[in-house]
């Protein structure tokens, strides 16, 4: 109690919020937030083991899983956990979308998140380039392929743009440094409108009824379940690392996140690799710019609805491509 | 007065920093990098006066014996030995253990006879050692290219892994009975 009154718990998170806010679709975010803490955990562990030179990555991978004390586990749930991030996001957007939460005022909010969500992405690319075995080496032959085909505008990322420090070094530095702290000047703005703009609610629900300490204890709990699934997946499918890559070679796919890129890669070769991932990104941005009824209800916004998940399932439906379709060789 | 003791202090103890620098334990190999099976020269002070050292190999995933030597009356030694055969290519820590403990990287290279027998890379190294140029190979293809996962055997077994399913559990009962809690209220 005392300890709660000098933290000015009661007096700064007390506030109101809707009573809708409880149920658990609106936990999605938080969720993923308490994903990305446990990720800042993990990850800060790992790098005391891992080794970002081409030489050593693959060789300081091994170590983490057999010598290094608790690396296995702990490597293991960094990368259940951003799956588990991935997912939870992807819910998150969904939902927000379904409610039409990105309405003026709150199309910053909404554009906030969609830069997060980018920053997500390239976290989670970044981080599978890092074991430098098979999968990795050929998602940073991709990296690099897509950085030279976009010219000018991709030069600072390939490796002639300086022949002092690998690209595997500077794609570990975006992973643990750049990206991290880009990400939360994003979370700082979401936060903030979030606070400010307060939680978006339709004709009829109650804009009060449960307060912010309420939500942020069951925010809590839900962070909790979090590391129990991302430890429990761990215990039962310990995260894999493949063999050394073999240079040239091209032999694996992206991982399901990512598996939409490689559907566009088999139709459209290297250009898919520079145009695809910015226009799919960019096309999260419309809905505030393109969907400007008064209603936010559903049932007024099925042709947006329609739009929004048909885009979705278009995305679903490359990734079910990719996944049965025979490898092929892109690059090499 | 005391300034006088503090300055005396300080410049007994900078005349003695290049001694202490000098006795403290060090290891140096007379290569930095060799290939199994080639000779190498390690040598090492201030480990173990009128003692046995012992030598070895850290690698990534096992530890391999170098043997033992005795250090001098200055605690100091030299000895000349063959690398096992049979290491992976990588990086390695020579670890020598008397009374002190010193130890010096090294890194093993492709051994010339595997080298010599293995189909030549498709992708030739950039200037950084890496093989990121992302060029098309000569070949197109290679045959070694494995994208199954290792099997490895993991460090998540026996006390660790019970630790783990704990902290797993111990995670999901706190969320569980967060949640309970805050529902019943």
């Amino acid at each position: 109690m005392e300890l709660s009154h000098r933290f000015a718990i009661e007096e700064g998170l007390g506030y109101p919020i809707p009573k809708v806010a409880d149920r658990l679709p609106y936990f999605f975010g938080s969720i993923t937030f308490f994903g990305i803490l446990v990720q800042i955990m993990t990850g800060i562990y790992l790098t005391q083991f891992y080794n970002a030179s081409p030489e050593g990555a693959h060789q300081s991978l091994l170590y983490i899983i057999a010598r290094a004390p608790w690396g296995d586990f702990v490597r293991g749930v960094h990368r259940w956990s951003a799956n588990l991030i991935l997912l939870t996001v992807t819910l998150h957007l969904v939902w927000v979308f379904w409610r039409g939460s990105y309405r003026k005022p709150r199309e910053v909010t909404w554009w906030a998140g969609v830069l997060m969500l980018g920053m997500i992405f390239l976290l989670y690319f970044t981080g599978t380039v890092l074991p430098q075995d098979q999968a990795g080496y050929e998602a940073m032959a991709h990296y690099i392929a897509g950085a030279r085909g976009a010219g000018v505008f991709g030069a600072v990322f390939t490796p002639e743009f300086t022949p002092s420090v690998s690209v595997l070094s500077r794609l570990y530095a975006l992973h643990i440094g750049v990206l991290p702290v880009i990400f939360f000047g994003f979370l700082g703005v979401h936060l903030y409108l979030i606070r400010f703009l307060e939680i978006h609610t339709h004709p009829g629900e109650d804009r009060q009824g449960s307060t912010f300490l309420r939500h942020l204890r069951r925010m809590g709990a839900h962070g909790f379940l979090f590391v129990a699934l991302a430890g429990l997946l761990t215990l039962l499918w310990p995260a894999e690392l493949g063999y050394p890559a073999v240079e040239g070679a091209e032999v694996t796919k992206p991982p399901l996140f990512f598996l939409w890129i490689y559907a566009l890669e088999n139709w459209f070769g290297t250009p898919a690799l520079v145009f695809g991932p910015p226009l799919i990104y960019l096309v999260l941005f419309l809905p505030p710019v393109l969907d400007r009824k008064e209603s936010t209800l559903p049932r007024d916004r099925k042709g947006t609805l329609l739009v929004g998940y048909g885009f979705l399932l278009l995305l679903f439906a490359l990734a079910l491509y990719a996944w049965l379709a025979p490898a092929q060789q892109h690059i090499m | 007065m005391k300034h006088v003791y503090t300055g005396v202090s300080l410049l007994s103890f900078l005349a003695m920093a290049p001694q202490i620098q000098a006795h403290g334990p060090s290891l140096k190999i007379d290569k930095p990098a060799a290939a199994p099976g080639e000779e190498i020269t390690i040598r090492g002070e201030g480990l173990t006066t009128n003692g046995e050292i012992q030598l070895t190999l850290q690698g990534t995933l096992e530890d391999r014996s170098l043997g033992s030597v005795r250090g001098d009356e200055h605690g100091r030694f030299e000895k000349t030995l063959t690398l096992p055969s049979e290491l992976s290519p990588g990086e390695y820590t020579v670890v020598a253990a008397g009374d002190e403990k010193a130890t010096v990287k090294l890194t093993i290279r492709e051994s010339e006879e595997s080298a010599g027998s293995s189909e030549p890379a498709p992708m030739e190294h950039d200037e950084h050692g890496g093989h990121e140029s992302g060029e098309a190979p000569a070949d197109g293809d290679s045959p070694h290219a494995n994208p199954e996962p290792m099997m490895i055997e993991r460090s998540t077994r026996g006390a660790s892994r019970a630790l783990a399913w704990g902290v797993t559990l111990v995670a999901g009962v706190l969320g569980v009975g967060l949640l309970a809690r805050e529902r019943g209220k």
